[in-house]
């Protein structure tokens, strides 16, 4: 399968040496992200008033959204990524596709969780099969399944293919997840949920602060995916010159023969 | 257009020949309603409110079985590969494979409507539960030929196919169930339309997408 592997091309923009730009980068997105989370944990907890209905329970609010735009953001990711992987055959895009699937999940399992936090006291169960409860966790499934498959394929060109089909499946799939779970609900009404249709605008202290969750969740967003790019495109890296010492070893111990690869090619397709 | 009917009819050549997928999965199916109506006690009130989920469930697990079947003989000769190399267009091989998945999901689905509607005495062969069955077969189906071929390299594919493809076809699932509960409450076409709507847009992206990725699947 050695033939199968993703060879990093010199000269992709992520394969460069660490300790260089990118790494002054991730340690200033990483501050960044420490102060605008700290900001967000003060205004939640300190600056924005109570609600007047739900009380503190509130409050999760300021990390919930955020982190549940952030998992919309990463899915739609992961198939932006996807296809430009397949226009330009960059490894770099199909790692970001992959990175991106992982923060999909990880967002989506936080929303998930903190969402059922919020939901015990206010809605008095921790689960509801409400219409936008079903879709997140439907979405949740299908970057689960994502993960998995790549994990069972195996770090191949083909794997990075067949990925693509299945993040711009899910991508599009999302929409019609969320009308047909929608429509599910409104023509079954249970009475379980007076869902927030007639909420009134948020006062400004409460957008301020949501404002700033975004930004930091964002924030959070970029530097795990810069984290996560780079540790892959060294793992990269790190094969390729494995290759290139075996490769090299190799041709000093036995003069190369034409056929050889050949031959590799067909037994290793057969595996 | 000819690829296409070449696949297609090699295809259903073998399969009439041999018989490995229909029969097996046919009697697999008629299982799962037996198995259901131990589960449920399938009567009376019940059954109209059950039907429409165990007709659905049944039909879910038959696609399954199918889809992973359409892509078995090639993958035990070796004759993707095969398929793979010829100068043909992908989209028809996709067009090929998808016909004979869902053509074997339907003759077991009617199968299954017969007996069911001989077996519970309920109203299950109507025009609109045809129609319904056709659509969210077709939506299941070409978003599982694609998936068959995705699964057919990984390991534990058997899981991996149902694994990606149930949570891919949820709006299918959800709305073939209410147009089929619609139909068995004695709502008509109109009352129905939304979902049928709903089934026919997801098999024109789905259809679509798989049509012009499947060049991208079997490159090697």
């Amino acid at each position: 399968m050695e033939h199968n592997r993703i060879s990093v091309r010199p000269g992709s923009p992520l394969g460069s040496s660490p300790g260089s730009s990118p790494g002054h980068w991730m340690v200033g997105l990483g501050a960044i992200t420490l102060v605008l989370g700290l900001v967000t944990l003060a205004g939640a907890f300190l600056f924005a008033p109570a609600d007047s209905i739900q009380g503190d329970v509130q409050r999760i609010f300021y990390i919930h959204v955020p982190m549940a735009l952030c998992a919309y953001l990463a899915a739609g990711l992961v198939a932006a990524a996807g296809l430009l992987f397949l226009v330009t055959r960059r490894v770099v895009w199909d790692v970001m596709a992959r990175c991106s699937a992982e923060c999909a999940v990880l967002f989506t399992t936080l929303v998930l969780i903190t969402g059922s936090l919020w939901g015990k006291p206010v809605w008095g169960t921790w689960w509801t099969w409400d219409a936008r409860l079903t879709s997140t966790l439907m979405l949740w499934f299908i970057f689960v399944g994502y993960l998995m498959l790549r994990s069972y394929i195996g770090d191949t060109e083909r794997a990075a293919r067949y990925s693509v089909v299945v993040g711009v499946l899910g991508a599009i799939d999302i929409p019609l997840v969320h009308v047909s779970v929608e429509w599910w609900r409104t023509l079954h009404p249970q009475g379980i949920l007076d869902s927030a249709s007639g909420s009134p605008a948020l006062p400004g202290s409460m957008l301020v602060v949501f404002a700033v969750g975004t930004l930091t969740m964002l924030c959070m967003f970029g530097l795990l995916m810069m984290l996560r790019i780079r540790l892959e495109m060294l793992r990269y890296r790190v094969t390729a010159l494995e290759q290139e010492t075996l490769d090299e070893a190799d041709e000093a111990i036995t003069p190369s023969h034409p056929s050889r690869p050949i031959a590799a090619r067909v037994l290793g397709d057969g595996a | 257009m000819d690829v296409y009917w070449a696949i297609l009819a090699k295809d259903l050549r073998t399969e009439l020949r041999i018989r490995q997928t229909v029969v097996s999965t046919l009697i697999f199916s008629l299982l799962v309603l037996v198995v259901f109506q131990f589960s449920f006690d399938l009567r009376g009130a019940d059954l109209i409110t059950l039907a429409p989920g165990v007709l659905w469930s049944t039909f879910l697990f038959n696609g399954v079985l199918v889809l992973g079947r359409t892509f078995a003989t090639e993958r035990e000769q070796s004759t993707i590969e095969a398929l793979a190399m010829s100068p043909i267009d992908r989209g028809l091989i996709f067009a090929a494979k998808w016909s004979l998945s869902l053509l074997l999901m339907l003759v077991t689905e009617a199968v299954v409507l017969v007996v069911f509607s001989a077996m519970f005495n309920t109203a299950v062969l109507s025009p609109l539960i045809f129609l319904d069955a056709l659509l969210a077969s077709a939506g299941f189906a070409a978003a599982g030929t694609s998936l068959a071929v995705i699964t057919f390299n990984s390991r534990a594919r058997e899981v991996m196919l149902p694994l990606l493809l149930l949570p891919l076809t949820v709006p299918v699932i959800i709305a073939a169930v209410q147009v089929t509960a619609l139909a068995l409450a004695g709502g008509g076409l109109r009352a129905a339309a939304p979902w049928l709507n709903l089934l026919g847009a997801f098999d024109i992206l789905f259809g679509a997408v798989c049509y012009y990725s499947f060049g991208a699947l079997l490159e090697e």
